[in-house]
C-alpha cells in the first residue's frame, strides 16, 4: 500500500524537524527562553515557548524561516499592570509553535520583514491594542476607520453593559416615547 | 401620465450579507412577484433612482456612502433593508458604528427584520416604486400606504412581530434584560405598567419568548414590516399590565399569575393560597399559617 507508507514518512519528517529545531533554538538563545512540549488529545504535537527578552523574536523568526514555517496568527492581551502579552502562533510542517513575548512600552519588533505572513496579524494588534510593531513595512490601517482611536480593545467595557444593550440610555427611545405620547 | 422606469442600485454599508442574500432571493424567485415591479438594475449610481441600502453604516463605509449620494440625481427614493439600516439594531452604540442610515440620507421606506422576509422586501420595494412615481408626478407623498403585493403568508413557525398577552405578564422585566437590541421597554405609569416593543429595532431572535417565565410574550406570524419613514418611531406594540389592590394593606401590587404560582409552590395546592395579598402580606400570612 504505497499511500500509507507515504503518510508515515511525512510524520517521521515532522518529528525530526521539530526536535532539530528545538535543539538549534536552545543552543542560540540559551536561558533567554523556556520551552515546553505538548500533545493534544489527537496526538498533535505543539511547542510553547516563552521569551524573556522581546528582541529575541528575530532569532526565532529567522530559524522558522529556515525551516520553511509560516505565521498562522498572532494574539495579544492587556495585563492588569498595563503591559501587553503577544503570542505568535507558527506552523512548521504541521507542528504548532507558540511564542510568547511581553512588552511594557507599547512596542515590539515586527517580524514581517522576515516572515511576510505575520503582516496582517501585527497590523491588527497595532489597531486593536495600540502596540506598535517597529519596522513593519505597512503603516496604513488594516480595517479600523481613521475616526476610531487606536487600541479600542484596551478600553474596559463591563459585560453587563455589553449584554443589556442600550434600552435606557438611548436617545432613540425618547423619540419612541414622544410618538406614543402624541398618539 | 408621467412615469419613470425604476432603476435600482444597492449599497452595502457593513451588512453581514443576510439582507443581501434575502434581497437576491427576492429578485430571483418568481413567487415573490418582484418582476411585476419592472425594476431594472443600474450599473452606475448616477443612472439610479431607487437606492437600496443594507447594513448599520460602519465608520469605514460612511465616507463611501456620502460620496455615492452626491452622484444621485433627483428624483430618487431610498429604501433601507434590515433592522441595521433603520436603527443600527444590535450594533447600536458600538465604537465602529456611525449609523443609522437616516443620519446621512433621507430614507423613504424602512423594511425591518433580521433579515426581513423576501415578501417584506418585495413589498418595501413596491412601496418605494409607488413613492418614486408620486415624486415624479409632484403629488403629495402618502405617509400611510396599503399593502401592494397580495397573497403572501408565513409558516406557523415563523418568528414575526412580537406581541404580549397582558393578562399573563407580571412585568418581571426578563424580556427587557435579555433583549440583545434593546427593543423592549417597561415603565410604570400610575397604577399600570406600560410594556413597549419597538419593531424597528427588534431582531426577531425570540430570546424574550424563550426566557419569559409565564409565556406572556410571543411571536406572531405578522411580517408586515415595510413601513414609511414617518412610522419609524411609532411602529410599536404597546400593552398595559394592570395592578391590583392588596386585600390586607390596600397597597397596589402586581398579582402573580397562576402559572407563576404553580412554579413557586410545587408541593402546595395553589387554590388554597390567598391570591389577593401583596408579597409582604403573603409572607406574613404564610408564616402564621405554617409556624404559629
Amino acid at each position: 500500500m504505497p499511500r500509507v507508507q507515504k503518510k508515515r514518512k511525512f510524520y517521521k519528517d515532522v518529528f525530526v524537524n521539530t526536535s532539530k529545531f528545538i535543539k538549534i533554538l536552545r543552543e542560540t538563545l540559551g536561558e533567554q527562553c523556556s520551552i515546553k512540549e505538548d500533545k493534544d488529545s489527537y496526538g498533535n504535537h505543539s511547542i510553547w515557548m516563552k521569551l524573556k527578552v522581546k528582541e529575541s523574536i528575530n532569532v526565532v523568526a529567522n530559524s522558522i524561516k529556515s525551516f520553511k514555517g509560516r505565521c498562522i496568527v498572532a494574539t495579544a492581551y492587556k495585563n492588569r499592570d498595563g503591559s501587553h502579552t503577544i503570542i505568535y502562533h507558527f506552523d512548521i510542517n504541521g507542528t504548532i509553535l507558540n511564542v510568547e513575548i511581553k512588552t511594557n512600552d507599547n512596542m515590539f519588533f515586527s517580524i514581517t520583514p522576515i516572515i511576510p505572513s505575520a503582516n496582517w496579524a501585527e497590523r491588527e494588534i497595532r489597531e486593536m491594542y495600540g502596540v506598535e510593531p517597529i519596522g513593519h513595512p505597512n503603516t496604513d490601517r488594516l480595517f479600523l476607520d481613521y475616526s476610531i482611536a487606536k487600541g479600542v480593545l484596551n478600553e474596559f467595557i463591563p459585560l453587563s453593559k455589553l449584554q443589556r444593550g442600550v434600552s435606557k440610555t438611548d436617545i432613540m427611545w425618547k423619540k419612541v416615547e414622544e410618538d406614543i405620547n402624541n398618539g | 401620465m408621467n412615469k419613470l422606469k425604476p432603476k435600482l442600485f444597492r449599497i452595502n454599508t457593513g451588512s453581514c450579507n443576510g439582507c443581501d442574500v434575502e434581497f437576491l432571493a427576492t429578485a430571483l424567485v418568481d413567487k415573490f412577484q418582484f418582476h411585476k415591479l419592472e425594476v431594472e438594475i443600474a450599473e452606475e449610481i448616477s443612472q439610479a433612482n431607487l437606492l437600496v441600502i443594507t447594513g448599520p453604516l460602519t465608520a469605514r463605509s460612511e465616507p463611501f456612502l456620502k460620496s455615492y449620494i452626491n452622484k444621485l440625481s433627483e428624483p430618487y427614493v431610498v429604501v433601507g433593508i434590515g433592522t441595521c439600516s433603520i436603527t443600527s439594531g444590535i450594533f447600536r452604540d458600538s465604537y465602529a458604528i456611525n449609523g443609522p442610515t437616516d443620519k446621512v440620507i433621507d430614507v423613504d421606506i424602512n423594511i425591518s427584520g433580521c433579515p426581513p422576509r423576501p415578501q417584506s422586501i418585495a413589498e418595501g420595494i413596491a412601496k418605494g416604486v409607488a413613492i418614486l412615481n408620486q415624486k415624479v408626478q409632484n403629488v403629495n407623498i402618502s405617509k400611510q400606504m396599503d399593502t401592494i403585493l397580495q397573497g403572501f403568508e408565513a409558516p406557523k413557525s415563523f418568528r414575526g412581530k412580537i406581541n404580549l398577552h397582558a393578562n399573563l405578564c407580571t412585568a418581571c422585566r426578563t424580556c427587557e434584560t435579555v433583549c440583545p437590541s434593546g427593543a423592549i421597554n417597561i415603565t410604570k405609569i400610575g397604577d399600570k405598567y406600560e410594556h413597549k416593543v419597538w419593531h424597528n429595532t427588534c431582531c426577531f431572535c425570540g430570546n424574550c419568548v424563550f426566557f419569559c417565565p409565564t409565556g406572556a410574550i410571543y411571536n406572531t406570524n405578522d411580517f408586515d414590516t415595510a413601513k414609511h419613514q414617518d412610522e419609524k418611531y411609532s411602529d410599536t406594540n404597546i400593552s398595559y399590565i394592570k395592578t391590583d389592590n392588596c386585600s390586607s394593606c390596600n397597597k397596589r401590587y402586581k398579582k402573580p399569575t397562576t402559572g407563576l404560582l404553580k412554579k413557586a409552590y410545587i408541593n402546595d395546592d395553589i387554590n388554597k393560597l390567598n391570591n389577593n395579598l401583596c408579597p409582604e402580606c403573603r409572607k406574613k400570612e404564610n408564616f402564621t399559617r405554617m409556624y404559629l
